[in-house]
Order: C-alpha cells, then sequence, then structure tokens
C-alpha cells in the first residue's frame, strides 16, 4: 500500500549541501539517499516520520512512501508532482495526493486582433482597416511567428463608352486603368515574429504597428464588392520556413510572404481578420461601405 | 583623406571592401557630401551607388525634414533617375513607417547590381501630405514647380535592410 506523500512547500525543499529543487524531475543519487537511509535502516520509518511531522529540523527534509522505496516528493513551481526513484532511475510524474489543489497549466499564449486604425472609406471600393496583433498570457520566453493566411475575391463591373447607360462589364481591380487590390497577389500567407512577447515587422526590429487592409479606390463608373478574407494564428517556436521572403512589394511590403502553403500546424487558436467593401458607382452615389470580423 | 572614405570612393572596392569602408566610417568622418558624390555619379556600380543612399539617410537625413532640406542634401539627386518610387496605396500587411491622417507613404526602390546577389536597397517614407510619385520624384531632384511641395514634410522613414553587414 502506498503511503501518503508529504506535500512540501518550496521553503522545505532545500537542505544544507543541497540545490533546490527544480520543476525538472530530478534522480536522487545514492549518496543523497545515505542519511535517510541510515535513518531509515536505524529507526524505522515510522520514526523518521515521527521527526518529520514533528518538525524536527534534524529530521532530514525528504519524504518516503513505502519500505524500502526512497522518493523525492515536491510540488514544483508548475506544480507538478515529480517523483524520483532512490536507485537513480528515470523520474515518472505521480498523481497528487487527495485534496491537493488542481495542478494549474501554464497559459497559453492566444493571438489578439485589436483595431487601431478604424475602417476608413473612400468612394468606389476604397478603404483602409488597421489592427494590432499582440499575444495575450505572453511572457518574456514567448517567442514564434503569428502567420496570417489571405485571399482576395473581386466582384466588380463597370460602366465604359460605348455601354448603354447602366449596363456594365466585368473588370479586373489592379489592372490598366482601375485600382484596387489585384486577386493575383493572392492566396498568401504573411508572418509577424513575436520575441519575447512582442510583436514586430517581420523578422525586423521594428514593433509591429499595424496590419492593414487597404484598397485605393477602384475607379469611377465601378460596383461590386472587395472581399478581404483573413485568419491567423500564433505558432509557438515555429522556425519560419525559407519559402518566406521579404519583397518590400504590395501586398504584404515589409513583411516575410510565400504564395504557397506552408501547412503550419501546432497554433494556438486562430482568429479571423476579414473585411467586405460593397458599393454601386453606376447606379448609386459610389458611396463604400465596410463591414469587418 | 580617411583611408575608409578613399576605399569607399574607389570605384575598384568590391562589394565587401565597401561595406568594409562604410562600417568603419563615423558620421563625423562621413559628410553627406562623400555619400553624394558616389550616389550621383553614374560610373559607380549601382550596389554601391545604393549603399551610398543608404548611409545617406541612415545617417543624415532626419524628420521631420522638409523635401527641400531633402533636396538639398541629395545635391541634384541624379540616382533618382533610375530608382523606382511607388506610392503606396494598396495593402494586405505593413509597411515600417508610421503615415499620419493626411499624409501618405512611399517606397524608393533603388537598382541591383545585376548578377551579384546583393540586397534589395530601399526606403520607406512617409509624408505629412499626398502627392503623386512623380511629383515626390521631381521635388527631391530639386525640380519640383510648386513651391509648396518644398515644404511637405518627412514624418518617418525606414530603410531597408536595417544594416548593411560586412561579411569580412
Amino acid at each position: 500500500m502506498r503511503d501518503f506523500a508529504q506535500r512540501l512547500t518550496p521553503a522545505h525543499w532545500t537542505t544544507a549541501g543541497e540545490s533546490t529543487l527544480t520543476n525538472r524531475a530530478r534522480p536522487v543519487s545514492p549518496r543523497e539517499a545515505g542519511p535517510v537511509l541510515h535513518l531509515q535502516r536505524a529507526l524505522g520509518n515510522q520514526a523518521v516520520r515521527g521527526l518529520w511531522e514533528a518538525g524536527d529540523a534534524s529530521a532530514p527534509r525528504r519524504a518516503f512512501r513505502t519500505s524500502g522505496e526512497l522518493a523525492d516528493v515536491a510540488m514544483n513551481e508548475g506544480e507538478e508532482w515529480i517523483r524520483a526513484t532512490a536507485d537513480g532511475g528515470s523520474a515518472a510524474p505521480v498523481a497528487a495526493p487527495a485534496g491537493s489543489p488542481p495542478p494549474a497549466a501554464p497559459a497559453t499564449p492566444q493571438l489578439r486582433k485589436t483595431t487601431v486604425s478604424p475602417v476608413a472609406t473612400r468612394d468606389n471600393g476604397g478603404f483602409n482597416w488597421g489592427v494590432r496583433w499582440s499575444i495575450d498570457n505572453a511572457t518574456a520566453s514567448t517567442n514564434g511567428w503569428i502567420v496570417q493566411h489571405v485571399v482576395v475575391r473581386q466582384n466588380v463591373e463597370a460602366w465604359r463608352p460605348p455601354l448603354l447607360p447602366g449596363a456594365t462589364l466585368p473588370i479586373v481591380p489592379g489592372q490598366g486603368s482601375y485600382g484596387g487590390l489585384s486577386t493575383s497577389w493572392y492566396p498568401l500567407w504573411e508572418a509577424w515574429q513575436v520575441r519575447g512577447g512582442s510583436v514586430f515587422v517581420g523578422g525586423s526590429a521594428s514593433a509591429h504597428s499595424a496590419d492593414t487592409y487597404g484598397q485605393n479606390p477602384v475607379g469611377v463608373n465601378t460596383k461590386g464588392s472587395t472581399e478581404v478574407v483573413g485568419r491567423a494564428d500564433f505558432y509557438p517556436n515555429l522556425s519560419l520556413p525559407a519559402a518566406f521572403t521579404v519583397r518590400n512589394a504590395a501586398p504584404a511590403w515589409a513583411l516575410p510572404v510565400t504564395n504557397t502553403d506552408p501547412a503550419l500546424t501546432g497554433g494556438t487558436g486562430a482568429l479571423d481578420h476579414s473585411l467586405t467593401a460593397t458599393w454601386d458607382g453606376v447606379g448609386g452615389t459610389g458611396t463604400t461601405t465596410a463591414a469587418t470580423v | 583623406m580617411d583611408d575608409n572614405a578613399g576605399m569607399f570612393l574607389d570605384r575598384g572596392s568590391d562589394d565587401d571592401t565597401v561595406l568594409r569602408a562604410v562600417s568603419r566610417l563615423s558620421t563625423a568622418d562621413a559628410p553627406g557630401t562623400l555619400w553624394t558624390q558616389v550616389a550621383n555619379d553614374g560610373s559607380y556600380r549601382p550596389f554601391h551607388r545604393a549603399v551610398a543612399v543608404h548611409e545617406l539617410f541612415k545617417r543624415h537625413v532626419v524628420p521631420p525634414m522638409t523635401l527641400r532640406q531633402l533636396a538639398s542634401l541629395l545635391d541634384g539627386g541624379r540616382w533618382l533617375v533610375s530608382a523606382v518610387i511607388e506610392r503606396i496605396e494598396s495593402m494586405g500587411g505593413e509597411i515600417p513607417v508610421r503615415v499620419p491622417a493626411g499624409g501618405s507613404a512611399y517606397v524608393i526602390r533603388l537598382p541591383k547590381t545585376p548578377a551579384t546577389g546583393g540586397p534589395e536597397v530601399g526606403v520607406y517614407l512617409a509624408l505629412d501630405r499626398a502627392i503623386d510619385a512623380e511629383l515626390l520624384r521631381d521635388a527631391l531632384m530639386s525640380g519640383a514647380t510648386d513651391p509648396s511641395v518644398g515644404e511637405v514634410r518627412i514624418v518617418d522613414l525606414h530603410l531597408y535592410p536595417e544594416s548593411l553587414e560586412c561579411q569580412g
């Protein structure tokens, strides 16, 4: 039958000449076990436990469970019970005794999106929206990359001579005399590095300020919609694949970007980041309305 | 003349030698004219000229400098003839400069030396007013006809690469 495992406070963890237990399992060497084994053999388990429970400072600060089995049992900083066998064998987690508080798992870093530049629109499809990425539950040791997958769908028509008034034909924004985001740039994956819990413009030294969805007006006598559909996630400790390169060109500009699916795994929880703009500059005023997620 | 300035001005210096000279030149040793001398001289290799522009901006362009002041520093800015200037309007990403309300952002890309594999060199600029990209080029080459354009201020800038590292 298993004996109880004495729960130790950090103050109990260190005895003279010993190192402080850490959150890493540490086997007990025969040399370290010596004083306890000596007492155990001389006095028996119950006697040693009696010294311990009486708070005798001279008692070795080790808990042991069953006869012949010596264990270091400690509640480490991560609230994980660790046992190391006296023969120097491998450490293995053991269950906390009944009545102990449940282990508190470290909080997982989570991506957060905050609007820093509210949506502004211009007639005939123009818009601008800035959001800032941050990592909730970040610590100085939180590193990795935020990667966002973005696609753009354009559904735009235009009137131009010699079409009859009100008649339209499909056009391609970003081509010829028409402004707007070019669908040929997409799909893309773009990335911001997280170092020490802070977010940077790609791998540069520049602090991240805003991820911006911006489109200049497509043009007069156009109507339709532009959808920018993004989904971003934080990947802790990711090494960014070499396919990501900084182009210093539209649409990602200073961010490392790739047009090939990097097939990343291990994200901590994806966030939607999308905008839909609609306008009618053919039969209407051209005023642009925008909805965001 | 400083040895490193001499190395930098030498048209025969290879890329590593140019970068090594740059890394050893303090701003005090390297007035703006050292950089414009190379940047504006078409007999230097494109990468050599791009390094000169990079260092000129890095060491001597301080917001909120006006375009007129920058044009004076560029001393004609003949390197701009072969540079690409683009106004940044459509984006789904991030630029490393902050644009104020009513302002605008631009990227100036410098030509590369063919087949050398050196880094692309360029500069992002944020201005306090929106102007056409070609008007910006004219203003920086001291050719702006509208005096008010010369009063437009540079409110932020960012160079890429962030630093030109010497491998040797």
